[in-house]
């Protein structure tokens, strides 16, 4: 029904197809209108996941093991509900550090390691192979089937090798878009709008040969599933079996996880060929719908099959021999169609993805390392391009031919996830422990690298008898702890699950504790602060420390070997502007150099440009001791820093008392002015009444006796009162100098209190003025100057005296104890003085009261001294409003404290 | 807490709980039975994994995105 040479026209036609839809993919990207640029292609393009392991080994294993080909989807599944918290963060990190491979993220994470970068890579080519094989294996399975089973034309040259001719075309397909440019972005967008294609194709396909099977075949889905349970074989499929399964059924589900991340064409689709990073929102769940969709059938084409196909058929072709025994060949070609997709995507996308880490991870450095990379180096590079995809291809294609079919495709792509996984440890303490060293990395990943090599490909490969059996037999040495597929004695379980169960362990083991042993160099450290603690990624590392000399034109000479001259002056001119800078005046500083790293790092690895950049810019390297004292002198800077605010606070506040001060200063100076006025004042107004009268007398000896006598009166009245006068100053003068004789004693208000009312009682009676005197007995004693406080209750009283109304006046001498004192008031009925006075009237000369028509006897300074009598005693005078009107002078003394009379 | 944290953290929590859902020991719960003769393993784990696709799209399809965050430390 299917002529070979039909079938070859028809696969060949549709690798044309490819070609053209990658070619205007690679076309519309020059232009600027981007094919790629939506999330549906996006979320096409990350379905590169699904194999030729998904479209014909699925089937396979279901049709052997029931539903336990599932969770090689659910695990991305649950990968991508972390979407935001994992899978965009590596997003953003590999963006902002132009990261472009598995590799180069783990390479840059870890200190810009070139030994990481080549262990993994290393690690990656050897794990990908088998699965590249599984590839070429499964179309030219296919082709022989569907040529096969016509009955066969028999003979024909061309279909006996097809695998390397599927070989050759992809790998000619893979260097004709793969290999086009070398670019600092390091994208295809011709690639990925060929794979977002066929991941339509086998969608399509393998839904159609599922609603086949369940429409056309049986009466519905139903009916296979009620056919199948018939069969008791059949009906064992439902279910899934004991703990070693449900064991199985885990360890598939974290290799699932892992190699979503891991695999480096996934890494490439995901993250290298990202065009926006919110492609990834709407691919989070169109990718696992996707998956949904395309398993849906799965297990009914399986027992569908199973049901139709005569017992014996290899169970990976069951998609393709169920249409063809319907006698459906049609469906079969698109079947095959879907098949060639899968299984082209997958060896197209590894293919480039793995030549990228060849190129920048191995030879470069290698390359670097003897000195050969000279000029004409992109054409170089693209070469060494080109020759990792055919080595890998033709790799794949010798695994094809010289490993019999022992294994089924799903057991030999599982093997291929086993070893990609061993990145996954390293990939999530990388990006969320910023502690996990290079060290710790390399130990881990090589130690499950090597049991990954012992327990799992080691069997597949001895199996073909180019190894002694006694190896895999009875183990290492003889030592039946070794044996490969019983590690330690571990026996019993799946291949699969031993071989991940002890890879794991060791790797994840080894990177904990290597890394809590071993210290990082510094710019590891830089890096990891970089990766772990900048959770956007944003940052780049253009705060490093760095020194060194560098010219400009070396750094654009350097990177125009892999650029091209104009992108990279473009490239150069823009951090200019960026910076603000004249082009022309760009300084070779750390953020240049750093932007030629970069640069750099998107064509060649992060770890190869930094060999590269530091030899041109002489990177002088910047040891421990001298971080340290870079430190040292920052933090001694901040110091110095913190203690000049210091001074320079103090130095405000001392300026602000100054100020203060000086205020005062002028104040006392106006105060003195005013008291010297006054003072002079107060001393010519009796002295020139005493010398007016006195030159009456003198020039009028006939004067009347009487007119004499009291002109005399006069005379000595005034001459009084300058005495007093004189000796209040005298008094204010030595109290405030401090010469006065203070005889401090213990002294009873009281005592005091009545007897000064005693002396001035004639006063009293003279004005006929009453006299209230209440002094309760137990009144506290206070320590005090005995005369001075005698002097001061006189003054008060006298006052009382002097304000008080002639004949109807009424003086009331109280003394109370109070909480911590004494209070000695004396309240009297005169008229009393307004509140804005109360103050004033203890200073000296202030007197109230209409000056010009009643000059009140006394010096006015009576009250002055009282206070700082008072004060120097440390008690308190003021004056208040008296209940009957007039005034209350008040008085408090502290109250003798034990203290104060025993010293 | 920024609306996109706290979706972020739901789903998180989604894949927590999926884990759970799509391991032994939950499926031992659901495997030989059949409901309306179709395996009962079969119809469970897909519409599991068909709510929790739905999940996915709920939060992420809703306004504000990841990506468009500012950077602000959480």
């Amino acid at each position: 029904m299917l002529a070979s040479s039909f079938l070859l026209v028809a696969a060949a036609a549709y690798m044309g197809l490819l070609f053209v839809i990658a070619t205007i993919g690679d076309r519309r990207a020059v232009t600027g209108r981007s094919l790629i640029n939506s999330s549906i292609v996006y979320a096409l393009s990350l379905a590169v996941y699904c194999t030729s392991w998904t479209f014909f080994g699925s089937v396979g294993r279901a049709a052997t093991r029931g539903l336990d080909f599932l969770p090689i989807y659910l695990g991305p599944t649950l990968v991508f509900c972390l979407g935001w918290a994992f899978l965009n963060r590596i997003l953003r990190v590999s963006k902002a550090h132009r990261i472009t491979s598995i590799a180069d993220l783990l390479a840059s994470r870890f200190g810009k390691s070139g030994a990481v970068a080549g262990l993994v890579t290393v690690i990656a080519v050897i794990g990908s192979v088998p699965y590249i094989a599984l590839q070429l294996k499964a179309v030219s399975t296919s082709l022989k089937v569907l040529h096969d089973y016509q009955g066969g034309l028999g003979g024909s040259g061309i279909l006996r090798d097809t695998e390397i001719w599927v070989a050759c075309v992809l790998a000619l397909f893979a260097i004709l878009f793969g290999t086009r440019k070398i670019d600092a972005s390091e994208r295809h967008e011709g690639i990925v709008a060929a794979v977002a294609f066929e991941s339509i194709v086998k969608l399509v396909s393998f839904v159609a040969v599922g609603l086949f099977a369940g429409v056309v075949l049986f009466d519905g889905f139903g009916d296979i599933f009620a056919r199948a349970s018939a069969e008791p074989s059949l009906a064992q499929q439902f279910k899934l079996g004991g703990p070693l399964a449900g064991i199985d059924w885990i360890t598939m589900t974290f290799l699932a996880m892992a190699a979503i991340v891991c695999l480096p064409r996934q890494f490439q689709v995901m993250v290298v060929e990202n065009v926006d990073e919110r492609h990834l929102d709407r691919a989070l769940w169109l990718f696992p719908a996707y998956l949904l969709a395309i398993n849906l059938f799965v297990f009914p084409i399986a027992l569908a099959a199973l049901l139709t196909v005569p017992k014996g058929t290899d169970p990976d072709t069951l998609v393709l021999t169920l249409p063809l025994v319907a006698g459906y060949s049609g469906l079969a070609l698109l079947a095959f169609l879907g098949g060639l997709s899968a299984a082209a995507s997958m060896v197209i996308v590894e293919t480039v993805a793995l030549s990228t880490m060849i190129c920048n991870d191995l030879v470069v450095p290698l390359l670097l390392r003897c000195g050969w990379l000279g000029l004409g180096t992109r054409p170089v590079l693209l070469g060494i391009r080109r020759a990792a995809i055919v080595i890998v291809v033709l790799l794949g294609f010798t695994y094809v031919r010289l490993v019999r079919e022992t294994y089924g495709l799903v057991s030999i792509g599982l093997v291929s996830f086993a070893a990609v996984a061993q990145f996954f440890p390293a990939i999530v303490f990388g990006l969320f422990w910023r502690r996990a060293t290079r060290a710790g990395v390399l130990t881990g990943v090589s130690l499950g690298f090597v049991v990954w090599a012992y327990t799992l490909l080691l069997p597949s490969i001895g199996s073909q008898g180019w190894l002694p059996r006694e190896l895999l037999e009875h183990g290492a040495f003889g030592l039946s702890a070794l044996r490969p597929s019983a590690l330690f004695g571990l026996d019993g379980l799946d291949p699969v699950t031993h071989g991940v169960f002890w890879s794991m362990l060791l790797n994840i083991t080894a990177i904990v504790g290597v890394s809590l042993f071993v210290d990082q160099s510094a710019l590891e450290r830089g890096q990891a602060a970089l990766f772990v603690d900048d959770w956007n990624g944003l940052k780049r590392d253009e705060g490093r420390l760095w020194r060194g000399t560098a010219q400009v034109a070396d750094l654009v000479q350097l990177v125009g070997h892999f650029l091209g001259e104009a992108r990279t002056r473009e490239a150069f001119a823009e951090e200019a502007r960026r910076r603000g800078r004249d082009p022309a005046l760009l300084a070779a500083d750390a953020g240049t150099v750093n932007l030629a790293e970069r640069l750099l790092a998107g064509a060649i690895g992060s770890a190869s440009a930094r060999v590269l950049v530091a030899s041109v810019a002489h990177e002088e390297p910047i040891g421990a001791e001298e971080v340290m004292r870079i430190l040292d002198e920052t933090s001694q800077a901040i110091e110095y820093s913190r203690r000049l605010e210091r001074q320079s606070q103090a130095l405000e506040a001392t300026t602000a008392e100054l100020r203060r001060a000086n205020e005062r200063l002028r104040e006392l100076d106006r105060l003195k002015d005013d008291f010297v006025s006054t003072v002079s004042h107060e001393l010519r107004t009796p002295l020139t009444s005493i010398r007016s009268f006195s030159e009456i007398l003198l020039d009028n000896p006939s004067l009347e006796e009487g007119r004499r006598q009291e002109f005399l009166r006069i005379v000595v009245a005034e001459s009084e009162r300058l005495t007093r006068l004189i000796n209040d100053m005298l008094d204010v003068a030595k109290i405030q100098s401090g010469s006065v004789e203070w005889h401090m004693e213990s002294v009873s208000v009281a005592a005091v209190a009545r007897e000064a009312a005693t002396a001035l009682g004639q006063l009293f009676r003279d004005k006929n003025v009453a006299l209230m005197v209440d002094l309760p007995e137990d009144i506290s004693t206070t320590l005090a100057d005995r005369d001075r406080l005698f002097q001061v209750v006189v003054n008060l009283l006298s006052n009382a005296v002097k304000f008080s109304p002639k004949d109807a006046g009424r003086v009331t001498l109280t003394v109370v104890n109070e909480a911590d004192g004494v209070r000695l008031s004396v309240a009297d009925n005169g008229p009393g003085i307004a509140p804005a006075h109360r103050d004033m009237i203890f200073e000296r000369f202030r007197q109230v009261g209409d000056m010009l028509t009643a000059k009140p006897e006394g010096s006015g300074l009576g009250l002055a001294i009282s206070r700082m009598i008072i004060e120097h005693f440390g008690g308190r005078a003021w004056v208040e409003d008296a209940p009957s009107g007039g005034a209350v002078f008040n008085v408090w003394l502290p109250r003798k404290r034990a203290a104060a009379s025993a010293a | 807490m920024p609306r996109e944290v706290r979706r972020r953290d739901r789903l998180v929590a989604l894949f927590a709980l999926g884990v759970a859902l799509f391991n032994p020991p939950v499926l031992w719960l659901f495997t030989g039975a059949t409901v309306f003769g179709w395996p009962l393993l079969f119809v469970y784990l897909f519409c599991v994994w068909g709510v929790v696709t739905a999940l996915i799209a709920l939060t992420v399809e809703r306004k504000g995105s990841w990506s468009n965050r500012a950077n602000v430390k959480e």
